[in-house]
């Protein structure tokens, strides 16, 4: 078999494999793997520039609150501050509440723009419905809560959320 | 020939990478055979490749986010849909969930289901549960009583397995020295018959529930599970 050949088999080979993978991939309607859906209205957020010397001062422009996805551990009922708040004023706890019993080690991270800010230990109340924990909140910025929410069993699940303190 | 190798080479490459990124896309994520999930789902009841005894009274799934009206469910079996009413979104918009119509024979069932987010994405899933209703011979008929006991003792349910009539009040007592719960499928989510969910039961304590609709009630001590798990078949 000539070089001419074996190109021709290859290209045709090529060709093959591409046409099937049209067909799995567009022509099957595949399930959509879009990425995490986002909150409506969610803008692109916006940067302030820095002023140099030889440039006038560039107004601020206000960042925007990126959307936090809550991801609801089993028996979530609601949380405060709630998922995408926009707080105006110091947030010193963060609590969760839950309509089932929780239970030891269950556990509230908060951090705010990468960084942990809760200033003790997470706290299981009387009955059993409410987590809830102390948090450095005195500061603008974008607040993450990750949860481990565990039940009677010592088994556990996790969840997410987040929001914004914007003082004046 | 040799001048052309490379090119030959890059080709093959390109075309390789183009049906692997069309494929890694298209694919929905693979359970055990039978099932596809969705993002965000955690588990249904009845559970993937599961058989009752009998028939489910309806079909729960859950998810770790909000779902929204657009999301479905269909059952079908011998080519017939087995869903009765519209699908409902309970548990803080995280179980989706339809009732089943009655009557459902022995076999094997599949459901497909669509969960849609609030930003009105979809995503399409699927898997199977079987009824097998020969089972039901290690069931314990307690039929014709209007109120049954089953007492929990050494972290177990002493009558495990039973069958009751429609409008029968069940009431759980605890006889250990610990704690337990009355919990309906599944752990830990307990979506599926809500009414049959206890907060913890001290010792001496009880737990009532009356069951109504005919079908299988498969329950759990959610501190002692799974080893301490009981099952309900309502039956005419």
């Amino acid at each position: 078999m000539n070089s001419k050949a074996i190109l021709g088999l290859i290209v045709l080979a090529g060709l093959i494999a591409t046409a099937g993978g049209y067909y799995v991939g567009i022509v099957r309607k595949p399930a959509d793997t879009s990425p995490e859906p986002t909150t409506p209205g969610e803008t692109v957020p916006t940067v302030s520039l820095r002023p140099t010397n030889t440039q006038p001062p560039v107004t601020p422009v206000t960042v925007l609150q990126p959307a936090f996805q809550n991801i609801k551990s089993p028996h979530y009922v609601s949380s405060t501050p709630t998922n995408n708040a926009v707080v105006p004023t110091p947030v010193t706890t963060v609590a969760i509440r839950f309509n089932f019993d929780v239970a030891p080690p269950s556990k509230i991270t908060v951090t705010r723009d990468g960084t942990e800010i809760t200033t003790g230990a997470t706290s299981i109340s009387s009955d059993k419905l409410t987590l809830s924990v102390p948090i450095m909140g005195n500061q603008s910025g974008q607040y993450a809560v990750s949860y481990v929410a565990c039940w009677p069993d010592t088994s556990c699940h996790n969840g997410s959320f987040g929001f914004a303190v914007t003082l004046p | 020939m040799k001048r052309l190798l490379p090119l030959i080479a890059l080709v093959l490459l390109l075309v390789a990478g183009l049906v692997y990124k069309v494929i890694t896309n298209s694919t929905p994520l693979i359970g055990q055979a039978g099932q596809e999930k969705t993002p965000h789902v955690v588990d249904s009841t009845p559970a993937h490749g599961e058989v009752y005894a009998a028939q489910p009274v309806n079909v729960t799934i859950n998810f770790n986010t909000d779902l929204s009206p657009e999301s479905t469910i269909s059952v079908k079996g011998n080519n017939h849909e087995w869903t009765d009413g519209p699908v409902r979104i309970e548990d803080a918009q995280t179980a989706l969930k339809v009732d089943l119509k009655p009557g459902l024979p022995n076999g094997q069932y599949t459901v497909r289901y669509t969960a849609c987010w609030l930003d009105r994405t979809c995503h399409d899933g699927r898997f199977t549960f079987s009824i097998d209703t020969t089972k039901q011979a290690t069931y314990r008929d307690l039929r014709g009583r209007a109120e049954v006991a089953i007492d929990m003792t050494n972290l177990t349910f002493d009558t495990a397995n039973i069958i009751i009539s429609p409008e029968t009040t069940v009431t759980w007592t605890n006889h250990d020295t610990v704690g337990h719960f009355v919990n309906t499928e599944t752990h830990p989510e307990h979506t599926y018959f809500p009414p049959q969910n206890s907060r913890e039961i001290p010792a001496d304590g009880t737990f009532m529930t009356i069951f109504t609709t005919p079908g299988q009630y498969n329950y759990h001590c959610s501190a002692h599970y799974p080893g301490m798990v009981g099952s309900i078949i309502v039956k005419e």
